[in-house]
């Protein structure tokens, strides 16, 4: 009896095996060999970046990639930025993007756009998500499987190289204008504080870890977005960064310092900010880096010669406008 | 979460079965029960209550009519010989006031959750158009999942325990596992209490060979659904929402796409389900019977949506055709106009009650009558017109029998399923007339030749795709239809061929399937209703 | 027996009422016929047939029926 269970257990267990070794060669073939395949490209082009030439790293959502322009920090302070933001992330992949960028780039300064620190699906939904993405990095099959229809001879015996560099560091241009209609003081002081995710404090004690771990500054930012922020929201995180002693910048209650205007700085209604809003808060940062980091201007320099050849693209891409 | 997802079937179905595999038998329904519960929370949260509140009145009911019957049976046994029929009598009438009013009860839940926004809409219409104001608040009420498909199975015990067919069930545990047993809550098939609330509560040990079909069966369902359904979605998506840029052509292959879509949707899920009750040692009932093989519309719904097809013709049809009046209608008439049409008239109007009841069954929206009221057409008009085909055909000399005939019918009634299914797509009744309009004088050939077919959301490598995969189906379906089982003709073979099958299988779905970037998540469709 | 034999003729012919035993499984009574079926059998032999009698195990042959209607009259 325990013998007959034993062998079908045997059996299952090499059946899965075999499956295992298989779908780990498709993954070989179908995952892309080059960053400019890579699904969230721009987020990727980090990849192709020169190792160790980057100081500064803006983690976040859609929210950071709309807010935070690298080479307007390049243009006026000459700080080597660059944002790894992707739509709707989650935390966890966050803490992915950390872990990989870390592995070639050594910053000093990792901001955290909080707005992801509330994004979850409640207990269950976020351990099956987590499942999910990890099966999927070993597996890159399950993400990856669609470029069936494009492999290319290459697919097959090449091996991984990142050649595709994104000139605009992450960021993405939006020019168009919907303006905020709604009350200019969408912060409304309260004790109250919105209670965060146990799925995304988990992550961020993992992301603290390993900055303090690699000695970099971690640092976390919200920027304006009255569809996005409150004061609730606003307590939880500060609880948090209190929490690991670190500093937290709100730009929601600077609205006014930084000059923004709901009419014309927002591309939907207070959701994201525009190019035009993206400029003031960039500006914001860049000098909040400059006062409170000793970055080094790495302007003029050889080996970052192509940082410049990049700023006449994203001007280039500015002026069309 | 839902049958085909990563969660599903990679951590919580291996989960379920582990922990049936270790528990003894005595408390294996116990597993299914909680799993039941955490899957149905998992998609309805709180409104898990209406579930509870279902299981807990139709057990309190089955115990009622219980008691009626045995306090009646006591009388009897008392009093004299003449009293005891009326005894009976009122008996059955006490039973029969219990079993209408929890009917309502249940039946009622439902309508006032799924209708009352339509109902509401609707007067509120009639109302403006009489130039008074609006007296129906719009309300949309959150919907537990397959709450449609646990009200009839409620509907189904009780009537099933006042007509004596089971008896009702004393174990709370047992019966709240028949309402909720995950595999079948979120679409089906409607399950009787007879077939498998009993297997269910058993507990039967998990043994080899059933994983091993059930297993087989769950590959096949997920390759329906993943592969071919979920990509087919690209295209009907994009047809369906912006109809008024396309020419009949273009609707025309949509239709076809869309009838596909949902068959190999629903389908492909029901075989998931069915393989899921495999594995567990339980029968559930089959639901699809290679429909497209039909001959005709109503042989259609014999074989498509079973589950549904016959508890409408068991709790609707023929209650309602065996009403006294309708009976003697039948009797009336047949003596007049014969043994053909005599019954029909009853018969038909039973008919029109259940296609009402189908159409709003599936939602509340005058597309839905539409397509209700669409098939009674054609299955009434079929019916009144056999005679005359018959002589026909008699006339002609024809064989009913012979092969041309039948794939004449079967393509007949596949075009007129597809019609039906263009108005069960369409967004709203009007919708459905216009695209109808434009396909039939808007056609024409030559947006094959051109590369319009390529521009709607499916390129040619998907086309190729979804083609070998539907000749896949189309093989199996002939099987099948033969009476081969294809899952048993494989577990035949030696290992060599045995794992290639099921290697490729698997590799199919993981590497063609329509799912992750550039794909819109499909919920199971039926789903929804 | 013989006269629901006959019954079965009038409503349904080329049937073989004798020897068949699967009028339903096999579609040779549909729907309507076994409305006629019921309404006949009512009148016929002075029973009443409750909605739960109407399954495919009662109606598959003449001699099924035969037996349900006997059980019907006996409970009557």
């Amino acid at each position: 009896m325990t013998k007959r269970i034993l062998k079908k257990f045997f059996r299952i267990t090499s059946f899965l095996m075999i499956l295992v070794l298989m779908l780990g060669g498709i993954s070989w073939i179908v995952s892309p060999k080059d960053n400019r395949n890579m699904h969230n490209t721009t987020a990727n082009g980090f990849l192709g970046e020169k190792p160790n030439t980057i100081d500064v790293l803006i983690l976040g959502d859609s929210e950071s990639f709309t807010s935070f322009s690298p080479m307007q920090i390049w243009r006026d302070y000459g700080y080597t930025t660059y944002v790894c933001g992707t739509s709707r992330q989650y935390v966890q992949d966050t803490y992915n993007f950390l872990v990989s960028f870390t592995e070639s780039q050594n910053p000093k300064v990792v901001f955290l756009e909080a707005n992801l620190m509330y994004r979850a699906e409640g207990r269950l939904g976020d351990i099956f998500r987590v499942a999910q993405n990890t099966a999927s990095k070993f597996m890159p099959v399950f993400e990856y499987h669609n470029r069936w229809k494009r492999l290319g001879i290459n697919d097959f015996h090449k091996t991984k190289g990142y050649t595709w560099r994104d000139e605009l560091k992450g960021f993405r241009i939006n020019g168009k204008i919907v303006p905020y209609e709604g009350t200019p003081q969408y912060m409304k002081k309260t004790d109250k504080a919105k209670r965060l995710p146990p799925v995304c404090t988990y992550y961020f004690r993992k992301m603290a870890e390993l900055c303090k771990e690699k000695n970099i500054e971690l640092v976390l930012v919200s920027t304006a977005s009255p569809a996005n922020w409150s004061y609730e929201k606003h307590n939880g995180v500060d609880k948090l960064a209190k929490e690991y002693g670190l500093t937290y910048l709100d730009m929601n209650l600077i609205v006014d310092k930084l000059n923004i205007d709901w009419k014309n700085d927002t591309y939907d209604k207070g959701d994201h900010l525009n190019f035009y809003g993206a400029q003031k808060a960039t500006a914001y940062l860049g000098e909040y880096i400059k006062n409170n980091f000793s970055i080094t201007d790495n302007r003029g320099k050889e080996e970052f010669k192509h940082w410049d050849d990049d700023l006449k693209v994203y001007e280039k891409n500015a002026a069309k406008l | 979460m839902s049958y085909h997802t990563v969660d599903f079937l990679v951590l919580f179905l291996p989960l379920v079965i582990g922990m049936h595999f270790i528990t003894p038998q005595k408390h294996r329904w116990k597993i299914l029960l909680i799993a039941s519960y955490i899957f149905f929370w998992s998609i309805s949260g709180k409104l898990i209550i209406y579930l509870l509140l279902s299981t807990f009145s139709i057990h309190y009911t089955g115990l009622w009519l219980n008691t009626i019957a045995s306090d009646g049976k006591l009388k009897i046994q008392e009093a004299e010989k003449e009293e005891r029929k009326a005894i009976k009598a009122s008996v059955k009438n006490k039973q029969r006031a219990v079993v209408v009013f929890m009917v309502c009860i249940h039946i009622g839940l439902l309508l006032c959750l799924k209708y009352l926004n339509f109902f509401g809409t609707n007067v509120n219409n009639l109302l403006t158009l009489l130039g008074l104001p609006d007296v129906f608040p719009a309300t949309k009420f959150a919907l537990p999942i397959g709450i449609s498909f646990y009200t009839l199975q409620a509907v189904s015990y009780i009537v099933d325990v006042y007509r004596g067919k089971i008896s009702a069930d004393k174990n709370l545990g047992r019966l709240a596992l028949f309402m909720s047993f995950f595999p079948v809550i979120m679409e089906g098939p409607i399950c009787r209490y007879s077939d498998t609330a009993n297997s269910l509560f058993e507990g039967k040990r998990i043994v080899y060979a059933n994983l091993i079909s059930g297993m087989q069966r769950i590959l096949f369902g997920l390759f329906k659904k993943i592969v071919i359904a979920d990509r087919l979605n690209l295209l009907v998506k994009t047809v369906f929402n912006r109809y008024e840029s396309y020419d009949g052509t273009v609707i025309f292959v949509a239709m076809l796409c869309y009838t596909c879509q949902l068959y190999m949707d629903f389908s492909g899920t029901m075989e998931i389900v069915i393989g899921i009750g495999e594995i567990f040692g339980v029968k559930i009932p089959e639901n699809f019977r290679q429909p497209f093989f039909s001959k005709n519309i109503s042989e259609f719904w014999t074989r498509w949506h079973i589950t549904l097809g016959t508890w409408f013709r068991d709790y609707v049809y023929y209650p309602l055709s065996l009403t006294k009046p309708l009976k003697k209608l039948t009797s009336a008439a047949r003596k007049k106009v014969g043994s053909y049409y005599g019954p029909l008239i009853s018969g038909t109007l039973a008919l029109g009650v259940v296609w009402l009841c189908n159409g709003l069954w599936h939602g509340s929206a005058w597309s839905y009558i539409f397509f209700g009221f669409y098939h009674f057409a054609m299955i009434a008009m079929g019916n009144i017109t056999l005679p005359l085909v018959r002589k026909i055909t008699g006339k002609l000399h024809i064989n009913r029998e012979a092969l041309p005939y039948r794939i004449m019918q079967i393509i007949k009634t596949f075009i007129l399923i597809n019609i039906g299914e263009l108005f069960f797509r369409a967004n709203g009744l009007r919708a459905g007339l216009n695209m109808f309009k434009i396909m039939v004088t808007d056609f024409s050939l030559s947006t094959f030749s051109g590369s319009t077919l390529l521009k709607l959301g499916m390129d040619i490598k998907d086309f190729v795709v979804v083609i070998i995969g539907v000749a896949i189906v189309f093989v199996i379906s002939v099987m099948r239809e033969k009476g081969i089982s294809p899952g048993a003709q494989i577990a035949k073979r030696n290992t060599f061929v045995r794992w290639s099958v099921y290697y490729a299988a698997i590799l199919c779905i993981i590497v063609f399937g329509a799912y992750g970037m550039g794909y819109a998540p499909v919920d199971p469709m039926y789903a929804g209703f | 027996m013989e006269r629901l034999i006959e019954i079965l003729e009038e409503i349904q012919p080329d049937v073989d009422y004798e020897t068949c035993t699967d009028l339903i499984d096999a579609h040779r009574l549909d729907s309507l016929a076994i409305l006629s079926i019921v309404s006949e059998i009512e009148d016929e032999f002075d029973i009443t047939v409750p909605t739960v009698e109407i399954i495919p195990s009662n109606f598959n042959s003449a001699q099924s029926l035969w037996n349900m209607i006997l059980r019907l009259q006996e409970e009557e």
